[in-house]
């Protein structure tokens, strides 16, 4: 499974939010590929999930990935109840 | 379809491997165009029906994809039995064709030629012209007459061509499949199995180390000159350059080859006009004498007594001692086991001074490689093979380069020092023409770099090669990868920072041997000589154990205290709007010139552009924009302001943690730092309710 956490510019706020959920996964046990980039590229990654904030979702087009937004990056609580289809996996 | 040479390298790695082989390893490989590689791997597809071998094909991309083991078990028959009639010939293999047709032949006429590569009457020409040139080492031409072109030559010199040119076809055009080699250039097959296996066979009885390649070589050119005897005749030894002197040591070869009876298979169609049926003893001798200095050439590279007490050893020895110290000298180094590298160095001399004596060439494919490489060692190994009177005249590239080899492989040895070529690989957003123009600066800054490039993040997962440093123009991160993101067209800061990262990989070893250097002179004023190598060994001893801190350290990654001084927190009460408070954020990086004022508006544009997205939390933006902006210093600033600032309808924030980074990775620590404090929700309280910029300083250690 493949994971892609986006922000403005690649190397700042996705960091922040791939770090976030890299700690979720971890603490559930589930493995995933997690990956951060920017909005130019997410559109061309191939990834099952993308994971990014309200503005950012709406400048990708990506056909295959599922886009999930969050709103806080730093709390985990409320990343993990967004991002909770993914352990359905 | 005829098969030509880019063909046959795509389906060999094809054949070899149990990956698809897909455009991009095509383009890499070969070095040409996105378009052409599709068109090639289209190509082989067409050839694999055409010759009945399965394959997969894929709709999604265009990749080459053997079946199974019994397809390429096809392939390589197929191209095993390649003949020259399927083939489309390179310039360069045309032109050894018809060097081979010069040799085998009293004449060639261009119409032979036209037929059969059908090629135009200019292009013939050409080749010819382009032929001559390939002769003149070996004072070698071609006159024409009325039957064609007749090679012109010393018949001693034409053995010497022959040589070569069955060297260049098995090193420089086929250096994986021998068969398809001896196939296409029409080469008698049984002939050369039988003579490579009957020379394997005996090379334990004489004594005589020859790997693969060198069997090979030899036996090909052995049915050349097998050809060039029937049809010139044998020539006086007299005429044999250096004849006397070389009698005494290659005389053990020459009775090998007589016993082997490698030399009645040469003679034997060769009938004097005496008309005699057996042959004389002297025909032989000189035959063998002929077909032994071949074979000590060809085996030169393993060089052991092969080559004898034709040269003084002492001699060798100590000139060797010479160059060892020249070099040490010019790149900072001392070796170990130098006894062992004295004798390598010595034996490589031997071979040079032979090979320059007697004229022979042989091709190395090692060549290729070490100087696109490791040109700086090269340019070391000359500088220490100056004023070395024992090689009379200046040594050839090629000679040393060869030279070269015995360092290379030294310092690889010793751990302690590796001269690795920093392998560079250049990334950019998509457009070809940016990667061309990146790579070409990039050459120019570090010459001594291997380089590759890609566009678009995903072909970088293609790469299995080692990768010292990404220079890129995206901000991209790959785990353990320095990534140092610059402008297409390199600023004097972009190349600061790639030459930054090349020193801080190698630097390090250097000044640590020169300084044990340094130190062990100092040394030997105080103490006895027979100390001197006892201090030297504590000394090294010392910093080996501590050797983990000193070599390759990469500098620590800076904590978010490091990066936010006190002097970079500020506390206001307000702030007019977003932009404004952004401004006044980034102000005291600014001031300590650690930023310049382009990169705090290309921040408020990125908000602009992209919206508020740096907020990250409720209360907590990060502002950022690309290094490239305007970063000159790695630095953050943070700044608190007490009433809300909106962004937008729902979006606002109190805390402002201005980010100045300057690649891709340098400033992870500290932003997991700043993950690891907020991920705690209280921790935003804290932050709102310290008073002053002290108490906030406190809250980041």
């Amino acid at each position: 499974m493949k994971i892609l956490c986006v922000c403005g510019l690649g190397q700042g706020s996705s960091l922040i939010l791939r770090m976030s959920v890299e700690d979720i996964l971890k603490a559930k046990g589930i493995y995933a590929d997690i990956d951060n980039t920017d909005a130019s590229s997410a559109s061309f990654e191939r990834c099952d999930y993308i994971i990014t904030s309200g503005e950012i979702a709406e400048s990708i087009s990506n056909p295959k990935a599922k886009v999930i937004i969050v709103s806080n990056y730093f709390n985990k609580a409320s990343i993990e109840k967004e991002i909770s289809e993914i352990f359905e996996e | 379809m005829h098969l030509n040479y880019q063909m046959d390298t795509v389906l060999e790695a094809s054949m070899n491997s149990y990956m698809p082989i897909g455009v991009y390893e095509v383009m890499q490989c070969l070095d040409i165009s996105k378009s052409a590689a599709y068109l090639l791997i289209q190509d082989c597809e067409i050839w694999l029906k055409e010759n009945k071998i399965e394959f997969i094909s894929s709709d999604l991309r265009r990749e080459l994809n053997l079946a199974d083991q019994a397809s390429r078990d096809k392939l390589r028959e197929s191209l095993s039995g390649m003949k020259p009639a399927d083939y489309d010939f390179s310039v360069k293999e045309r032109r050894i064709y018809i060097i081979l047709m010069l040799l085998r032949r009293k004449n060639v006429r261009t119409n032979e030629i036209i037929e059969r590569f059908h090629v135009s009457r200019n292009t013939c020409i050409l080749d010819f012209a382009g032929v001559n040139k390939l002769l003149q080492p070996f004072n070698a031409g071609f006159s024409s007459g009325n039957f064609g072109y007749t090679l012109r030559g010393n018949e001693y010199d034409v053995y010497r061509l022959c040589l070569w040119a069955v060297s260049e076809i098995l090193y420089e055009l086929y250096p994986n499949n021998y068969e398809m080699a001896i196939s296409l250039f029409d080469f008698p097959k049984e002939m050369v199995e039988n003579i490579y296996r009957t020379l394997l066979g005996t090379m334990n009885q004489f004594k005589i180390l020859c790997n693969r390649e060198a069997g090979y070589i030899f036996s090909m050119t052995f049915t050349l000159v097998k050809i060039r005897i029937s049809l010139k005749g044998l020539f006086p030894i007299e005429n044999i350059p250096h004849y006397e002197e070389m009698n005494r040591y290659s005389y053990r070869i020459r009775r090998m080859l007589i016993h082997l009876g490698i030399v009645e298979e040469v003679l034997r169609d060769f009938c004097p006009g005496s008309g005699k049926g057996f042959l004389e003893d002297s025909q032989k001798v000189e035959a063998a004498e002929c077909l032994s200095r071949m074979l000590i050439y060809v085996c030169a590279e393993t060089g052991n007594d092969l080559i004898a007490i034709h040269v003084n050893e002492e001699d060798l020895k100590r000139y060797a001692v010479q160059i060892i110290q020249q070099y040490e000298c010019y790149a900072g180094i001392v070796f170990e086991d130098r006894e062992e590298l004295k004798n390598t160095v010595a034996l490589s001399m031997k071979c040079v001074l032979l090979r320059k004596k007697y004229g022979f060439f042989i091709f190395n494919p090692l060549i290729k490689e070490i100087r696109k490489h490791y040109s700086h060692i090269i340019h070391i190994t000359n500088k220490a093979l100056e004023g070395i009177h024992y090689i009379e005249k200046p040594v050839s590239e090629v000679e040393s380069i060869r030279f070269s080899v015995n360092f290379l492989g030294w310092m690889y040895k010793s751990k302690r020092v590796t001269f690795q070529t920093p392998h560079i690989l250049v990334m950019c957003a998509g457009n070809a023409g940016t990667g061309i123009l990146m790579q070409g600066q990039i050459e120019k800054l570090v010459p001594e770099a291997k380089i590759r490039t890609v566009s678009l993040l995903q072909e970088y997962s293609k790469f299995t090669e080692h990768i010292d440093f990404i220079v890129s123009t995206i901000p991209v991160e790959i785990k353990d990868i320095p990534v140092v993101v610059v402008n297409v067209f390199l600023t004097e800061y972009d190349k600061y920072r790639i030459r930054k990262i090349i020193e801080n990989k190698s630097v390090r070893d250097l000044d640590l041997k020169r300084f044990i250097q340094d130190f062990i002179i100092m040394a030997k004023d105080f103490i006895t000589s027979e100390e001197v190598p006892l201090l030297r060994h504590r000394v090294e001893e010392y910093f080996k154990i501590n050797k983990a801190k000193i070599i390759y350290e990469t500098e620590g990654k800076p904590m978010l205290k490091d990066l936010i001084s006190e002097r970079r927190i500020q506390i206001v009460d307000f702030a007019e709007d977003w932009r404004a408070a952004i401004r006044l954020a980034a102000k005291p990086l600014e001031e300590d010139q650690s930023i310049e004022p382009s990169y705090t508006e290309a921040m408020i544009h990125t908000v602009e552009t992209l919206g508020p997205y740096i907020v990250l939390a409720p209360g907590i933006a990060l502002p950022h924009a690309r290094p490239e902006a305007g970063v000159c210093v790695m630095s953050m600033a943070l700044m608190k302001v007490k009433e809300k600032v909106y962004f937008s309808e729902d979006k606002y924030a109190n805390l402002f943690f201005v980010l100045a980074s300057i690649d891709g990775s340098s400033h992870l620590d500290a932003l997991r730092e700043l993950s690891m404090i907020f991920s705690d929700e209280a921790a935003l309280d804290k932050f709102m309710k310290a008073e002053t910029t002290n108490e906030l300083y406190r809250l980041i250690q």
